[in-house]
């Protein structure tokens, strides 16, 4: 069931109304049931797999608790990592793995390699490993308790506005919240409606409006030029936030509709101006996981400097892996780890100040549009077309208009440039605050510009329900 | 909690507005496929020949050239994905706010007699006339039970119409015709050439067999024909030799054709076996001809349609 779906616009009210009609007790086992029926819409065989990899997680981390000495506790922890990367393995990167295999082997031999198709992934597979591996690992630090409740802890990891595209919650944040008992009030209603119709309109609006000018040039790179590949990279830069931010908003939006407050997940990164300060933006559940439960347990900077940009660069690899089984993520994840470490090492940091943030913003926008193109290239080969006609210099303006305008029409073109001005405008507001100041704000500027973007949604959003690119994550 | 209330409110009343407008701006548009929609839906409009069908009518009936080589003013209604059902429900619309004509070109074929009659081709474009004109809107409920909501409700009705026409809107309110507006002439409009050559399709066989409602949807045409004193042509036009040969009951779709045209008092005009269905250079696809093929078969279709009425009129005097 897709958040920008019919089914979801059924799913919720129901579910919301009886949430709230229910006693404070029995709440939190109804949004379990509707949790496991979110799920299970996909694909109802892959909730035994949720069910599974959930339970034995919880078993785990009791024995982690229980245990008396260190090397018990690690030999339950090995386990948990072994059964969730495992998990992950087997469905995410076996495939991939044996196909390198025969690449590879095909190779040496002079031959065509006849690669095994992908299979089917469980839908969230990566967020819901991560969340409840986490869990263990917090248990085995000492950070948290393990729970003794089966079914609560279900309920965190299963929670279902951040099941299948995270926010990747942390036990201690969300977990407490389902015993704090929340009353309905209008300013629940109102926030949760307001953070829910900007996702809405970030998703449907700008981010699938642009996927219909983006794909059709990562179909045939081949086809166009230097300028155009470009665009497109940068349009689906723009896509790629929308549609993830926007899932994320949808999911904080509804889960502040129950009463619960998800991670904050996204800091206006598109206003960077380094790359340290990107990732101290983007995907910040994300990426905090990857700092606190890999960073740090390779040894973080504990080990002499050598080995902590060793950790950083292999933590970036990683993260590129975590994003999909293909060598275009290793490269985008290497990309981002190396000119990290060369912003490390020439000393630039998170706190860009003044002027130089103008320059530093165009430097951190061509290099994520750049290192983006090989996140979405449809394989190497695509990604060495982009790269040899970005970087040969044909860049005729006027050529890469028409290609543009011609992608769909020149209406559809306008749209999406439109998307993307209001896209900065918005931001630019919430980084500045400009109209805050204004005494009519809150009273009268707020509720006409959600009113506003409420009547956009259905004039200039794309309903073909399009799936958000991170479910395939 | 009051505040709320009004302004969910406000914000829909402004979505109902926003819809009125766009519909306001789709039905200003008068060039191309939404000019051909107002005229059909809207216009009083008096024609003397109109043609009725699904897209093989829009594209292979020239409207110009038939009404050069005839004398009589003609008018192409025939609509891309038009199933029997709705072509009935379009002819029915068309006499809503226009005068009869005197004659009705029903374009009938093997792809139209197997469609399914359960679904409306791209249903949103018709959002904007179903307030406008009564038969278009109780036929097309008729057809497809949600159209009630979609009249009423604009949260239901706009995700599938708002973006995908905000354009057309806009071009209506700007009276800027749009880029492919020019290829349309009274109603036709060519289909356009498909790159895979038509040698090149897949031709296995099959049974051209559709519903029963697609004969009794043909039936009531000729009885509104009947009632209205127009003169039912039941054309069967060109398809690519080699996709007429694929259909294995040829022989029974012919007869029972010919059977409905002997309860018409029209005439049946077959061109299902012409020697034009031999040139695949005349072909956009197996089921179109492309625009020299429309054309040419216009020309030929106009001559012979001269000689058959002439004949009729001997015979009746």
């Amino acid at each position: 069931m897709l958040f920008n779906s019919f089914s979801f616009v059924l799913f919720l009210p129901v579910v919301l109304l009886v949430h709230w009609l229910l006693p404070f007790r029995f709440r939190w086992m109804w949004l379990l049931a509707a949790s496991y029926f979110f799920y299970g819409s996909w694909n109802p065989l892959f909730t035994l797999l949720l069910l599974g990899t959930t339970l034995l997680d919880w078993w785990l981390a009791l024995q982690i608790e229980r245990s008396a000495d260190l090397k018990t506790k690690k030999r339950w922890l090995f386990f948990s990592v072994l059964s969730n990367i495992g998990c992950l393995a087997g469905f995410k990167y076996s495939i991939f793995l044996y196909n390198t295999y025969l690449w590879g082997s095909a190779a040496l031999h002079g031959t065509a390699p006849a690669y095994l198709e992908d299979i089917i992934i469980p839908v969230g597979l990566s967020f819901y490993t991560f969340q409840s591996l986490s869990y263990t690992i917090d248990v085995y630090r000492g950070h948290t308790k393990a729970e003794t409740n089966s079914a609560k802890f279900a309920l965190f990891v299963s929670f279902f506005p951040q099941l299948v595209a995270g926010p990747v919650e942390r036990y201690t944040h969300l977990r407490p919240q389902f015993d704090r008992e929340t009353r309905l009030n209008p300013e629940l209603i109102a926030t949760g409606a307001r953070i829910m119709l900007w996702g809405f309109f970030k998703k449907i609006v700008i981010a699938d409006r642009l996927a219909d000018l983006v794909n059709p040039v990562f179909a045939q790179p081949e086809l166009f030029s230097g300028f155009t590949l470009f665009v497109a990279g940068f349009f689906f830069v723009v896509q790629v936030y929308c549609d993830f931010s926007g899932y994320s908003d949808i999911a904080t939006g509804c889960a502040r509709l129950f009463g619960y407050e998800l991670m904050l997940n996204w800091k206006r990164p598109l206003l960077s101006a380094s790359l340290h300060e990107f990732w101290s933006r983007n995907h910040i559940s994300m990426t905090t996981w990857f700092r606190d439960y890999l960073y740090i347990s390779l040894g973080g900077n504990r080990r002499g400097k050598l080995r902590q940009k060793i950790n950083l660069f292999l933590t970036f690899v990683l993260s590129g892996l975590w994003h999909g089984a293909a060598w275009t993520f290793v490269i985008w994840g290497t990309l981002h780890g190396i000119v990290y470490l060369i912003e490390s090492a020439i000393g630039i940091g998170k706190k860009i100040t003044g002027w130089k943030r103008f320059p530093g913003w165009l430097y951190l926008i061509t290099f994520h549009t750049l290192t983006l193109i090989a996140f979405r290239a449809e394989s190497s080969h695509d990604l060495g077309v982009f790269y040899s006609r970005i970087f040969s210099g044909n860049w005729n303006l006027q050529t890469g208009w028409h290609e543009l305008s011609t992608l769909k029409d020149t209406f559809p073109l306008l749209l999406g440039l439109c998307g993307i001005a209001f896209l900065f405008l918005k931001e630019l507001h919430e980084e500045f605050g400009g109209l805050h100041r204004l005494r009519s704000y809150n009273t009268m500027l707020k509720p006409a510009f959600y009113i506003g973007i409420f009547v956009l949604l259905f004039v200039a959003g794309n309903f073909n329900a399009n799936e958000f690119i991170y479910f395939r994550f | 909690m009051k505040r709320i209330v009004l302004l969910s409110i406000i914000a829909l009343a402004l979505l109902f507005t926003a819809r009125e407008v766009l519909y306001i701006g789709v039905r200003k548009y008068d060039t191309g496929e939404f000019g051909k929609l107002k005229h059909t839906f809207i216009d009083a409009n008096d024609y003397q020949i109109l043609v009725i069908g699904s897209s093989r009518a829009e594209s292979h009936f020239h409207s110009g050239i038939i009404a050069d080589s005839t004398g009589l003013s003609v008018y192409n209604i025939g609509m891309t994905g038009a199933t029997m059902p709705f072509v009935y429900t379009s002819l029915q619309a068309y006499l809503e706010k226009s005068k009869a004509p005197k004659y009705v070109i029903l374009n009938v074929d093997y792809h139209v007699l197997q469609d399914p009659v359960d679904s409306i081709h791209h249903f949103p474009r018709y959002f904007p006339y179903i307030g406008e004109n009564e038969a278009l809107y109780n036929g097309i409920s008729a057809l497809d039970p949600r159209f009630p909501y979609f009249r009423y409700l604009a949260p239901y009705s706009m995700p599938y119409f708002g973006s995908r026409y905000l354009n057309v809107a806009l071009r209506g309110f700007a009276g800027k015709p749009g880029r492919y507006d020019s290829t349309y002439v009274n109603g036709w409009s060519p289909t356009e050439q498909a790159a895979t050559p038509v040698d090149s399709f897949d031709y296995a066989p099959y049974l051209s067999e559709g519903p029963e409602q697609i004969w009794k949807s043909m039936a009531q045409i000729d009885s509104l024909c009947k009632r209205k004193q127009a003169m039912l042509l039941v054309v069967l036009s060109p398809l690519y030799e080699k996709q007429s040969n694929a259909i294995i009951n040829e022989k029974e779709l012919k007869d029972r054709i010919a059977a409905f045209q002997t309860e018409t008092d029209g005439l049946l005009f077959d061109y299902s076996r012409d020697t034009l269905c031999t040139r695949p250079e005349y072909f956009a696809d197996p089921a179109h001809l492309n625009k020299s093929g429309a054309m040419v078969f216009s020309r030929r279709f106009a001559h012979d349609l001269n000689v058959r009425l002439a004949i009729k009129r001997i015979k009746r005097r």
